[in-house]
């Protein structure tokens, strides 16, 4: 059994510390690229990080997203319905802004992987380009999601972080981090190694 | 609304954007220290030392308090006692002779004790919101030992020596803005007087100034001569970390070059000089000129372009006069500037902003950026090659199959996070570098663009890899300084031109290039004292003269 699914099974009570947006959000976007996401998507991603914050079992949901693996999403459909087959949210979620952004009155998603991470992807959305959104569930594999003036209700604010997911977190943001050898810390960075001037 | 002041068409970004050039500049009354100094000017801010608990040597910890803006800010400072083996300015240092916290209040004991367990540890300690900033220092250890020395004698220190060194201590690192759990932008953002790019950052350091004349005078059982500590700033030691700003925050930097750009347009439209202008323009010229005088370094390179720039000086100042009487008399002087070096040219720019605060303060408000500005996938794949035509053939023209184009990577070592400079063909860890290659982005953008028709939404669904450089390509429409337009990864890139850009923002001055890719500099150096707000503003390039 993976980490997540230990994770969601526990709780209401988690281990957390309390970050501030800024830490999560660059911790997000190094871990989405340790995790060969996409720059362009890791950086929608950490966008997403005051809303990531507003509860737990969210947060722990999209560092299991930013696992991967990654690859380009698959879509049929016309620009008024688009159809996202074997939908990965971390890739997917763009794609489907972008939907709406071009007029797109609806979105399909098979398939899932975290469908609950629509909320916050979609209250994102709602904030940069203004469009109202609604989520319906026609079965056990498909989420569809349609344009609603109503639009969907707020997240609250950032809370402590649960410890587990931050862990899993650090762990892909370090496989951005390359090996020091002696002569990387030697010439590599800037100012030497003794400074008694 | 009163209507803007006229101004002249701006420098073009394919000029201002490049790495010579930003690598040329000065600070200028725009700078967020001198910014930050008007401020706390107007606010007739006065600084209180509510708590100094320091031993006879110096170690222990300090509080001052100042408000700004109907908030009280401190500064909590911790001297600690160093082994000469541990004392680097390197990101790598496990400990420093002084840390400080930027304080939201006055703190209380336990306040000071949390601050305490948690400031000198640095990276490795936990902060929390009321904390807004955590700065460390290094002492110069030859000049605090002469200041030291000198008072516990009787006697005020070897000017010579101040003068050449220029600070007590010099910072090694200044967070803000969340790390370490320290209090996000938007706490300040709202805050009148700290809302502007990096002025908690730089309160910081002006008041860490101010403490460390305070614990040489503490150490030597005497005052300091008041020109002595006028002269006496904060150095600085700023490496590669500081270099990812500029590109990872296109917005900014836009916004800092575009204010820049606007005053000097602004003052180069301004139809003609009265006489105390004039006076006042050549008063700063001549000052320029002693200023530069006293800015040696021991970097070969650095010290030829200082010597070209003093020759340039010496030979534009006597033409100054003339110019000054002229039609568009700044417009005229920045054109005659052009045969002249870089640097004399980024000097003039400085030199034309300084007496006219009054046509260009007012832009310093626009410097902030809160937020990206989103991307646009309705737009047409045709139109995004145009932009690309239009605004990025800088990126273009480079063959990233000649390895001497992509000859560095920029990456992060696993060693404390330290950011690095590594030659891609002879080091291991290219695959893991930082995506600070932006022409090359754009360049591979431009390669799967050809041939494609439609809507960008759906060329962004099959290449994926693009969203950021596409985000990039559109934002240059609206943010024409967004980008520096030269190619990062080159093996001419010299990452200290894009340090001395953003520590010239700051308003640092007396660059003193270590190699080319760390500097250390002086800041706040001629700056009011904490007991000077009267008399705020009049710092540009200041000359040391005892």
């Amino acid at each position: 059994m993976s980490w997540i699914n230990n994770f969601l099974d526990g709780g209401p009570d988690y281990a957390a510390e309390r970050r501030s947006v800024a830490e999560v959000q660059t911790l997000l976007l190094k871990a989405g690229l340790g995790a060969k996401l996409p720059l362009g998507h890791a950086q929608d991603f950490a966008g997403m990080s005051t809303l990531l914050m507003s509860d737990p079992k969210l947060f722990a949901m999209a560092a299991a997203a930013l696992e991967g693996p990654h690859y380009s999403v698959r879509s049929e459909g016309t620009v008024e319905h688009m159809v996202i087959d074997d939908a990965r949210i971390a890739m997917a979620a763009p794609a489907m802004a972008d939907a709406f952004v071009c007029g797109a009155a609806r979105v399909v998603l098979h398939d899932l992987d975290w469908p609950q991470l629509l909320w916050p992807v979609l209250v994102r959305a709602e904030q940069i380009y203004g469009i109202g959104f609604e989520i319906s569930r026609p079965d056990a594999r498909t989420v569809m999601v349609s344009r609603a003036p109503q639009g969907l209700k707020p997240l609250g604010g950032p809370q402590p972080v649960p410890l587990e997911p931050l862990a899993q977190l650090e762990k892909l943001a370090a496989k951005t981090f390359v090996p020091s050898t002696a002569a990387s810390r030697q010439s590599g960075a800037g100012a030497g190694l003794q400074d008694n001037d | 609304m009163a209507a803007l002041p006229p101004q002249v068409p701006l420098r073009r970004p394919d000029e201002v954007m490049r790495l010579e050039r930003m690598g040329s500049m000065f600070p200028t009354r725009l700078s967020f220290l001198r910014s930050l100094t008007r401020r706390l000017s107007a606010d007739k801010a006065t600084v209180t030392r509510p708590v100094w608990q320091m031993d006879e040597d110096g170690f222990g910890h300090a509080v001052y308090s100042v408000t700004l803006g109907g908030h009280v800010y401190s500064l909590v400072a911790f001297s600690n006692q160093l082994d000469p083996d541990q004392r680097t300015d390197r990101v790598i240092a496990q400990a420093w002779d002084a840390a400080f916290v930027l304080y939201d209040g006055v703190p209380d004991a336990a306040e000071i004790k949390r601050l305490g367990e948690n400031a000198p540890k640095q990276e490795a300690g936990r902060f929390c919101e009321r904390d807004l900033v955590l700065s460390r220092a290094n002492k110069s250890v030859r000049l605090f030992s002469e200041v030291t020395k000198a008072l516990r004698e009787g006697r005020q220190p070897d000017a010579e020596m101040i003068g050449k060194i220029g600070y007590l201590m010099r910072t090694t690192a200044v967070y803000g803005n969340g790390k370490f759990g320290m209090a996000d932008r938007n706490v300040l953002a709202e805050r009148s007087g700290l809302e502007g790019p990096f002025a908690a950052e730089m309160l910081t350091v002006w008041l860490i100034r101010g403490f460390t004349h305070d614990l040489a005078e503490h150490v030597g059982g005497a005052e300091l001569d008041r020109a002595l500590k006028r002269h006496l700033g904060i150095g600085n030691s700023t490496g590669l970390g500081m270099a990812p700003f500029l590109v990872s925050h296109p917005e900014l930097l836009n916004n800092w070059m575009m204010v820049r750009e606007t005053a000097l347009a602004r003052v180069r439209a301004v139809p003609s000089l009265d006489q105390a202008q004039r006076n006042r323009l050549m008063e700063l010229a001549e000052r320029a000129k002693r200023h530069l005088s006293q800015w040696n370094v021991p970097d070969p390179e650095q010290q030829t372009r200082i010597e070209q720039l003093q020759q340039d000086w010496v030979d534009l100042v006597p033409q100054l006069a003339e110019l000054l009487d002229q039609p568009k008399p700044l417009d005229q002087l920045v054109r005659v500037s052009q045969v002249l070096s870089t640097e004399c040219q980024e000097l003039v720019v400085s030199l034309a902003l300084e007496p006219f605060g009054d046509l260009v303060d007012g832009l310093t408000d626009c410097m902030g950026a809160e937020g990206s500005v989103p991307l646009d996938p309705q737009m047409d794949v045709a139109e995004l090659r145009d932009a690309m035509q239009r605004d990025c053939a800088w990126a273009l023209g480079y063959d990233f199959g000649d390895p001497r184009e992509d000859a560095q990577f920029w990456y992060v070592s696993e060693e404390k996070q330290e950011p690095r400079l590594g030659s891609r063909y002879t080091e291991p860890g290219g695959e893991l570098e930082s995506p600070l290659d932006i022409a090359r982005q754009m360049h591979d953008l431009q390669s799967d663009l050809r041939e494609v028709d439609g809507l960008l939404a759906d060329f962004l669904r099959t290449h994926p890899q693009h969203r950021s450089a596409i985000r990039r390509v559109q934002l240059l429409a609206t943010h024409p300084y967004a980008e520096i337009r030269d190619n990062l990864i080159c093996e001419r890139c010299k990452p200290i031109d894009m340090l001395r850009c953003k520590l010239a923002f700051f308003g640092a001055a007396k660059f003193d290039p270590k190699s080319d890719r760390w500097t250390r500099i002086t800041l706040a150096q001629g700056a009011p004292l904490h007991d000077e707000m009267d008399n705020a503003d009049d710092w540009w390039l200041p000359v040391f003269e005892i």
